[in-house]
């Protein structure tokens, strides 16, 4: 017969026992959960970065005013801007402009015409570079014309046919989630986009202010040539340029990331605190509780126990409580993240999008173990304090 | 195996009153000798359970030295001088002493079990304990419902389990009536038969019938 006397001790004290489960599960539920919404809203933003993926965005000079350059590239509400073809020629040829392709807006309505009211944006597959890779994660082949590629978020499948303008669109892929307004919008190639701009021409529903529907651009990326750096060439086109607006994607991006760092920031503080409370909260929990059973662990004492196996027997305690409740309110993070992360980005306005599974669980394996090293730690601090008093003072001070 | 006690002091530091050391125990020199059941008597506050708690090594004296067989207690590290009272002391202190969250056999297993395990000859051992001590019938219930003298016998067949070669009782028969007294007391008696050194502390005038030796204690100084 071997006797666990850690495992007998919390039996015995139901109680006792589901308060301290509860203390570490409250710990592990506000690390790994406060944690796991940090992540995630950095993954959100490398992601919104990833998908801007250009070093300059050059728009029509209105467009900052007109249609809120903002709401329509980062929010992704559906908005259109338009300037001529030949405003992308004479940028692509500035000196200092490396990479460059244009992209085309087009916003969908809710009336008759089109199935939903969507983004559409366009893009030229013989030059994109910063959509291009990323559709290549979904989808393989080539957009023939009147293909379409949905964002995660749309409720279109692939083989369905979604209409804009009364031109039928066969929706040829759907993208992996990015946590970002993309979710929300469809993209086609520049074929397919200008057929549906002037296709809303003749329906009389677009502006386009005298331009010619088969020379608009909406906005046109670059990066920049080795050797220049981005003020420089943003300067040089905004300067020579006429009627456009070049603007850094990093400055576009960074109101967003300001305010993740306040959000992170705050989240962070809150962990701490909670944390601060609760290591001072299971301090007290074990100290009661050895203290509750200073007599006991006298006697242990007197049969011949070390002070190391009091101390054992007490961490004992505390990694069977902490682990019931690290692995509880670990779970209940997990669970309660996945279950609330469209309340949650709704709720927080940012981008937001889950890290990798092998993220999530390397996150949740270190939370436990942090509330169980801080739980241990408290019970070895209460252990070491009553093991230190002389047996026979204790046995004398409260003759039970 | 026998205890000898060498100039063994103890002054305890006092919160209030005059004087802020008091001394429990004077110098005193002692021998506890084997196969012998000795006696210690004397008022209460006199040094009783200070001399006894010296000699099982659960408090540090002020000055001298407590050998037990050849080994120096207080030269012993605490792992060392514990795993030394589990293998070779039997204490029985003051009060109660019951682990609660244990039954009662569980109880008296403890001196196996919080080292190594209990198999069948030990559980068999504390099973003709608890009979001799007329509670077999407990062997199953929790402490918690025990009398006051139940609990006692059952820390008695607890400090006998491991047939310790010392035996230290203080007021082992403190809650007891004259017939559990006298079982107690043919216990104590057994075990130093069986070749142990036993000290029993006791109020208990009848005690003097089953006593090898008796001792007094007054205001911490012993005489025979
Ligand atoms: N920790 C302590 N601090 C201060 N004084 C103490 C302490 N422990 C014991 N004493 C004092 O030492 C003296 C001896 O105490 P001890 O417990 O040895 O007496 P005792 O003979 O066992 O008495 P009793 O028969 O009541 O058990 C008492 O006067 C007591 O007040
Ligand atoms: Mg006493």
């Amino acid at each position: 017969m071997k006797q666990n006397l850690a495992y007998r001790n919390l039996k015995a004290k139901p109680v006792r026992t589901a308060i301290l489960v509860v203390l570490t599960a409250l710990l592990s539920l506000t690390v790994c959960g406060g944690t796991l919404l940090v992540s995630s809203l950095r993954t959100g933003l490398s992601s919104l970065e990833a998908r801007l993926g250009a070093d300059i965005m050059v728009v029509p000079y209105e467009a900052k005013t007109k249609s809120n350059l903002e709401s329509v590239v980062l929010q992704g509400n559906p908005g259109y801007f338009y300037m001529d073809m030949s405003r992308y020629e004479k940028i692509a040829s500035r000196e200092g402009v490396g990479q460059i392709s244009a992209q085309f807006f087009l916003a969908s309505t809710s009336s008759g015409c089109c199935s939903i009211p969507v983004q559409i944006i366009g893009f030229d597959p013989e030059t994109d570079f910063t959509i291009t890779p990323w559709i290549r994660r979904s989808y393989g082949g080539a957009l023939e014309p009147g293909d379409i590629v949905v964002g995660n978020d749309l409720n279109a499948f692939v083989g369905d046919t979604l209409t804009f303008y009364g031109v039928d669109c066969r929706v040829a892929a759907k993208l992996d989630k990015t946590g970002t307004y993309y979710d929300a919008a469809v993209f086609t190639s520049v074929e397919t986009i200008q057929q549906l701009i002037a296709s809303s021409l003749d329906k009389g529903m677009n502006d386009f202010a005298g331009i010619d529907p088969e020379r608009v651009v909406s906005a046109v990326l670059i990066n920049t040539a080795d050797g220049y750096s981005i003020e420089e060439v943003l300067n040089d086109i905004n300067i020579h340029v006429k009627k456009v607006k070049a603007v850094q994607t990093k400055e576009m991006i960074a109101g967003i990331s300001d305010s993740l760092r306040g959000t992170s920031d705050l989240i962070g503080v809150l962990i701490a605190a909670v944390w601060v409370l609760g290591l001072v909260i299971l301090l007290l929990a074990f100290t009661m509780s050895v203290n509750e059973r200073r007599r006991e662990f006298a006697v242990l004492r007197v049969i011949g126990a070390s002070q190391g196996k009091l101390a054992a027997v007490v961490m004992q305690e505390a990694m069977l409580t902490g682990l019931c409740g690290a692995g509880i309110g670990t779970g209940l993070a997990l669970i309660g993240v996945a279950a609330f992360r469209s309340a949650l980005e709704a709720q927080l306005g940012l981008p937001f999008l889950l890290p990798g599974a092998g993220r999530i669980c390397l996150i949740a394996v270190l939370s436990i173990l942090a509330v169980l090293i801080a739980g241990t730690a408290a019970a070895a601090v209460s252990a070491y304090r009553i093991s230190r008093i002389d047996t026979a003072l204790i046995l004398r001070g409260d003759n039970g | 195996m026998k205890m000898t006690a060498q100039g063994l002091t103890k002054e305890y530091a006092r919160k209030s009153g005059n004087a802020n050391r008091f001394t429990a125990l004077h110098p005193l020199d002692f021998t506890l000798e084997t196969g012998a059941l000795t006696v210690l008597m004397g008022r209460s506050g006199s040094g009783k359970s200070t001399l006894l708690n010296l000699l099982a090594g659960l408090m540090r004296p002020t000055g001298g030295t407590v050998l037990a067989g050849e080994t120096d207690l207080f030269a012993l590290s605490d792992r060392e001088l514990s795993a030394f009272r589990n293998a070779h002391i039997g204490v029985i202190p003051q009060g109660q002493t019951a682990i609660y969250s244990l039954s009662v056999l569980e109880n008296v297993l403890l001196p196996y079990t919080l080292t190594g395990s209990a198999e069948g000859e030990e559980i068999a051992r504390a099973k003709a304990l608890l009979e001799r001590l007329d509670i077999a019938g407990l062997a199953d219930i929790s402490p918690a419902d025990l009398s006051g003298g139940e609990l006692r016998r059952m820390a008695i067949a607890r400090a006998l389990v491991r047939q310790p070669e010392i035996l230290l009782a203080d007021e082992p028969t403190a809650d007891l009536d004259d017939e559990n007294t006298a079982t107690v007391c043919k216990a104590l008696q057994a075990a130093a038969g069986a070749g142990a050194a036993v000290l029993m502390v006791t109020h208990e005038s009848g005690a003097e019938a089953y006593a090898d030796r008796m001792l007094t204690m007054q205001g911490g100084v012993l005489s025979e």
